[in-house]
């Protein structure tokens, strides 16, 4: 079972609706990271890889928020900079896994028969092993680069959404519209397009942003392991990574871009929860 | 192949593969070098106790004849004597297991004459006949040596000539050899111990040391108990007789931070490879750190001199001058490591100093006057080409190579030169360097014997470029390989090396160093030949 249909079940189940608070509070922060996506270098205090030997491993303080690493580098805005690559990977990611859910799940709910059978039962194969193993198994076969670590992560995920579409389908598809618009001889593409892709979307773009949260802390996962992207370049996952070795005397090196793995995966997950309670889906 | 030598063990085989490919000759010895105790040592040592020793890397397979790993030394050296022994502070190959022995000119024959009294710790004699098991065995492909065996280069057989007495032959000079028979590589075991076949001897090997294995569970620790009756010690011991230390425990614990945790703890008396700032830690807390430049190699950088432009030696020049190795060590080593004044480091026979001063402005005027011009973004170029350096290095890397890398990257491109960092599995690195596929490299090596530079450097094994190719060069090094004259080989060491920094084609950045903790209990914690710590003469105070 993978962590985004876990996910899915416990937050998208009947339950108190997010205070409003909440969901403005994580809205801000998912903005603030767009905002580091969009212009780091106005937002970050220094070049996220200008060296400082003097400054090295220096703790949070005012020239320096989150402290320095080993070569004196600014850790704010190293974790600035990095978010470009965390978050756009984790958007990747996710797209990815949609679009391939999508055309997957429709296929599958509308053809039905032996075409379903097949697909559902290698989604079934594929649900059946933890996200994070399948991303880990593609990106051993692709080799480490951004792009490849968002193919890796979208693909780990497709599975999820094609199950979700794939339901939403068959229940549109009962639906008497629905019938009455095939009894009307609405050609299938038709069907698709005016009938059940709408009925599909709602449910579906309230998964993509939870499934964001997921994608980028698989990514953060998988570039902590190593297959990230190239140095001085650094998303989060490596950042936490490359603190490790001085986590008893330099605290300040993992935690910091861990926290901001975790405060944008919690937002993420806040607002789709926030977006599946106003659609009014389960 | 074993990954300890190149990623977590102690010997910085950073390009272990070709050196099995390539080297003939490969002599893992330590020399020169101090590796005293600061003090404390005057009291009369005591006997007993067991002293636990945290190590980085699992031996995998505890056979030095087989495994290259210095896990393998570390563990192997205790258990096995050898021919011969090296002493640590001079160099000086002396008696071991052989009283005398005696070389012809062209080192190509070497008689051994054994001293009467060892043996294994299965009861069976030291003679000749496990002599030339122990050597037969290292070279036959059944036992699969990774590194042993190219020690033996060139052998044709042993000869017994009388119980005790024994002649070794090679069809080609192999000068390298008597230091090769110091280490634990062609330590002499049990010719007994060899009939269950090289997978057993990975899990247990018997010689005749002042220590036997007792227990080996891989990944946690090896246990090695004294050996009553133990009085054949060479003469590079502190003390004759049985060791002190009942017990030695090597723990295997591959987290830095775990093993001077665990020292800090009092859970272990010991722990080997400290890194730079864990010893910093250990010495505040009031620990003993005990540091031992290794021979060879100094970890260095290398321009593709075959590669446009790099042919151009005031572009490698101003490379090697806007590199601060200074800040180097001090930022990433704290000092720990020392900064590298020749590619050979000064443990090693032939080692000469020869420095290129760190210059940003000098740097800067030899590439301005080579005609690279700097760009809107700083990186300089000259007909439309980028002044830009590929560097592909081992991932994960150790030492901190991986931050060396960057900071490296940083002061190049203070003087207009671009690197592209590049970090890649072991594997793909070493295919790079065999095609020559490649613009800046990293590597040291560890030998105590300047003909390091001919093997690694030149090498042209398998058809590949060698990793530099300079005419004069080749030729000092020719000449220091063709002689065992000590004077001859001093002056054409002294030139290879003045040649490599004039020419800038290796840019050495640190001496590599092995840097063991140790608890106020624990005495006479010294480092062999290898320069790996040895537990013969360790006793533990109260």
């Amino acid at each position: 079972m993978t962590l985004l249909a876990v996910l899915q079940r416990r937050v998208g189940g009947p339950g108190r609706r997010m205070p409003p608070v909440t969901v403005i509070a994580a809205t801000l922060i998912l903005l603030a990271g767009l905002a580091c996506v969009v212009v780091p270098g106005h937002l970050a205090p220094h070049p996220p890889d200008a060296v400082a030997p003097e400054a090295a491993l220096l703790p949070p303080g005012w020239g320096h928020p989150l402290g320095t690493d080993e070569l004196g580098r600014d850790l704010l805005s190293r974790v600035i900079h990095g978010s470009r690559l965390s978050l756009l990977v984790g958007a990747a990611a996710t797209l990815l896994a949609l679009l391939g859910g999508a055309a997957i799940g429709l296929v599958a709910g509308l053809f039905g028969g032996l075409v379903d059978a097949v697909l559902m039962r290698v989604v079934d194969v594929m649900l059946a092993f933890p996200a994070l193993l399948l991303a880990l198994g593609a990106i051993s076969v692709l080799g480490s680069s951004p792009t490849r670590l968002a193919i890796a992560v979208g693909v780990s995920n497709v599975a999820t959404f094609a199950r979700l579409i794939r339901g939403d389908v068959l229940r549109v598809r009962g639906l008497a519209y629905v019938t009455a618009a095939t009894v009307s001889g609405v050609r299938p593409a038709g069907l698709l397009l005016r009938y059940v892709v709408p009925n599909v979307c709602g449910p579906a773009l309230a998964l993509a942003v939870l499934g964001f949260g997921v994608a980028m802390l698989e990514s953060s996962s998988l570039s902590f392991l190593g297959f990230g992207p190239q140095p001085p370049v650094a998303d989060w996952g490596m950042l936490a990574a490359a603190g490790r070795d001085n986590l008893a005397d330099a605290w300040w090196l993992s935690t910091f871009p861990g926290v901001a793995v975790a405060v944008t995966v919690l937002a993420a997950t806040i607002i789709g929860k926030a977006v599946q309670d106003r659609r009014g889906v389960q | 192949m074993a990954q300890d030598l190149t990623d977590r063990g102690i010997i910085p085989l950073r390009i272990r593969a070709l050196a099995l490919l390539t080297a003939t000759t490969v002599i893992l010895t330590g020399c020169t070098g101090q590796a005293e105790r600061g003090g404390g040592d005057s009291a009369t040592p005591r006997a007993g106790g067991t002293l636990t020793f945290a190590t980085d890397s699992d031996p995998g397979c505890l056979d030095p004849h087989q495994s290259p790993a210095a896990a393998a030394l570390l563990t192997g050296r205790g258990v096995v004597d050898s021919l011969v022994a090296q002493d640590p502070k001079t160099g000086d190959v002396v008696p071991w297991l052989a009283e005398s022995w005696t070389t012809d000119e062209r080192a190509t024959t070497y008689t051994f004459k054994l001293r009467g009294d060892a043996t294994f710790s299965d009861g069976s004699p030291v003679d000749a006949a496990a002599v030339k098991a122990n050597f037969d065995r290292i070279v036959a492909p059944t036992t699969k040596s990774l590194l042993a065996a190219g020690f033996l280069a060139g052998y044709t057989g042993t000869t017994v000539t009388a119980d005790r007495t024994l002649e070794v032959r090679f069809g080609q000079p192999n000068a390298g050899f008597l230091q090769a028979a110091t280490t634990a590589f062609l330590g002499i075991q049990s010719p007994g111990s060899f009939a269950a076949g090289p997978p057993a001897s990975c899990r247990k090997i018997v010689g005749s040391g002042p220590f036997t294995v007792t227990e080996y569970i891989p990944q946690q620790r090896v246990t090695l108990a004294r050996r009553a009756g133990y009085r054949w010690a060479p003469r590079t011991a502190a003390h004759q007789g049985d060791a002190f230390l009942e017990k030695v425990v090597l723990s295997i614990a591959p987290d830095n931070g775990v093993r001077s945790g665990s020292l800090r703890s009092g859970q272990v008396e010991a722990v080997g490879n400290v890194t730079p700032r864990d010893a910093v830690a250990l010495e505040k807390a009031g620990f003993d750190v005990q540091r031992r430049e290794q021979a060879g190699i100094a970890y260095s950088l290398f321009v593709n001199s075959a590669k446009e432009p790099w042919t151009d030696a005031r572009l490698r020049q101003a490379v090697a001058k806007a590199i601060d190795s200074a800040e180097v060590v001090k930022t990433l080593y704290q000092d720990k490591y020392a900064r590298a004044t020749s590619v050979l480091t000064p443990t090693t026979p032939g080692y000469r100093a020869s420095e290129t001063s760190t210059s940003v402005a000098e740097a800067t005027g030899l590439l301005d006057a080579a005609g690279w011009q700097a760009g809107s973004d700083g990186i300089r170029s000259k007909d439309g080409k980028r002044l830009s350096l590929r560097w592909t290095y081992v991932s994960p890397a150790r030492e901190q190579r991986d931050l060396l890398a960057q900071l490296v990257q940083q002061q190049l491109r203070k003087v207009g030169v671009e690197v592209l960092l590049d970090p890649a599995p072991a594997g793909d690195v070493i295919r790079r360097q065999t095609s020559g596929d490649w613009q800046l490299n990293d590597i040291s090596f560890l030998r105590a014997d300047a003909d390091v530079l001919r093997t690694v450097l030149q090498s042209s094994a398998g058809g590949r470029p060698p990793m530099v190719p300079d005419s004069a060069l080749a030729a000092a090094l020719a000449e220091g390989a063709g002689t065992l004259e000590p004077d001859v080989r001093k002056a054409s060491y002294a030139r290879a090396q003045q040649r490599i920094a004039e020419e800038a084609l290796a840019i050495p950045i640190y001496n590599p160093t092995y840097l063991m903790g140790t608890s106020d209990r624990v005495r006479a914690a010294t480092f062999d030949a290898q320069g790996l710590p040895q537990f013969y003469d360790t006793w533990l105070d109260r």
